[in-house]
């Protein structure tokens, strides 16, 4: 992203890249809850990530709390433009960078305990990537 | 203040629409298990659960319980399930019979060579240690030079290399692999590993216990 960008746009991206995150982790909360498997390539092996052991902490799904990290998203940066309080981004990064640890420790027990590559998994780790860049970016403009 | 309205009113209807256009598509996928009619009913259906002399199969011929598996040898998810296999058909030697079809995905590069193979190997009485090994050295040879590596695995397991180069050529082993594909495409495989269990499509049982589980409940 250009350096002049301002938090007006980077809000915007936020907002998408948390729109992203939603649709895709609420699909897979209510696949899991429906007791279907996600619908996928047969070579990407998604029904593999989302039947494994990894797919829930205890009894709640991973991706009930993808829906909620993403939720949270949305809630924050409407709450800028609402407010337009740059305090908000200095909270940001705290949610953000343990979300992004997460996702890349589910990304490496899909390459690596798993073997099986999950479409959904890797579009939600890419949107909560690009959420945290934004977010530590947010903060440095705070 | 209508600013406000308008900004936290189009938040909660794009969540809500959103959220109820993902549970409609994941709501509209196709059951996962193959209904009965399909599975059991139909004449031809039934043919192609019915044990064969050319299949490969482990535990008891005379079994009641019949585990039926379509499978590809360079898919990471048949490797997955595929290494409950050895625990699951010696615990269960006495119960179950198990049966392995190919089902060999033209997405993957060595499927059909890994399947032929598997099957010149199981002529010299070999399959199930062609099998097994193809599926541990998988991620040895997905990325590249297969072919060398299938010949290494047959040479450590002794194989009669003149005899399996005669075999590989054999226009008989493709058939027979084409033959079980084609057999899935009529059961309407989405993916692979598919098991059925008395010709039934079931859930992949993703540890050894949910495995045992699942033959306890049927026998």
């Amino acid at each position: 992203m250009p350096s002049n960008t301002s938090p007006f746009a980077l809000v915007l991206f936020l907002l998408i890249f948390a729109f992203i995150g939603f649709a895709d982790s609420v699909y897979m909360t209510a696949v899991h809850y429906m007791g279907e498997l996600p619908v996928c390539t047969v070579i990407e092996g998604c029904d593999v990530v989302a039947m494994s052991p990894y797919s829930t902490l205890g009894p709640i799904p991973v991706a009930l709390l993808g829906v909620l990290f993403y939720a949270l998203m949305l809630i924050s940066s409407i709450l800028w433009l609402d407010i337009r309080n740059s305090a908000i981004f200095g909270f940001l990064p705290l949610i953000t960078i343990p979300a992004f640890g997460f996702s890349v420790w589910l990304v490496y027990i899909m390459f690596f305990e798993i073997e099986a590559l999950c479409i959904y998994c890797l579009v939600s780790a890419a949107s909560t990537t690009f959420i945290m860049l934004i977010s530590i970016r947010l903060k440095r403009m705070a | 203040m209508k600013r406000r309205i308008l900004l936290w009113g189009s938040l909660v209807v794009a969540m809500v629409i959103i959220g109820t256009i993902m549970i409609q598509i994941a709501d509209r996928e196709e059951p996962v298990q193959v209904p009965e009619t399909e599975s059991t009913e139909t004449p031809e259906v039934r043919e192609i659960f019915e044990i064969r002399e050319n299949d490969w199969i482990r535990g008891n011929p005379d079994a009641d319980l019949i585990i039926v598996k379509y499978s590809d040898f360079q898919c990471p998810a048949c490797r997955f399930y595929a290494s409950f296999d050895n625990q699951i058909s010696s615990e269960y030697a006495d119960e179950v019979l198990f049966v392995r079809r190919y089902f060999p995905l033209s997405s993957f590069q060595f499927s059909r060579l890994a399947a032929k193979y598997a099957e010149a190997a199981g002529r010299q009485g070999k399959f199930w240690e062609m099998h097994d090994l193809l599926y541990i050295n998988q991620h040895v040879w997905s990325g590249g030079g297969a072919e060398t590596i299938f010949q290494n695995i047959a040479d450590s397991l002794d194989l009669d290399s003149e005899q399996l180069q005669t075999d590989l050529l054999d226009p008989a082993i493709q058939e027979r692999i084409e033959s079980d594909y084609q057999d899935g495409r009529t059961l309407g495989i989405r993916g692979v590993p598919t098991i059925y269990v008395r010709g039934e499509q079931v859930s992949l049982p993703n540890s050894l216990d949910a495995y045992r589980s699942l033959i306890e409940s049927k026998l």
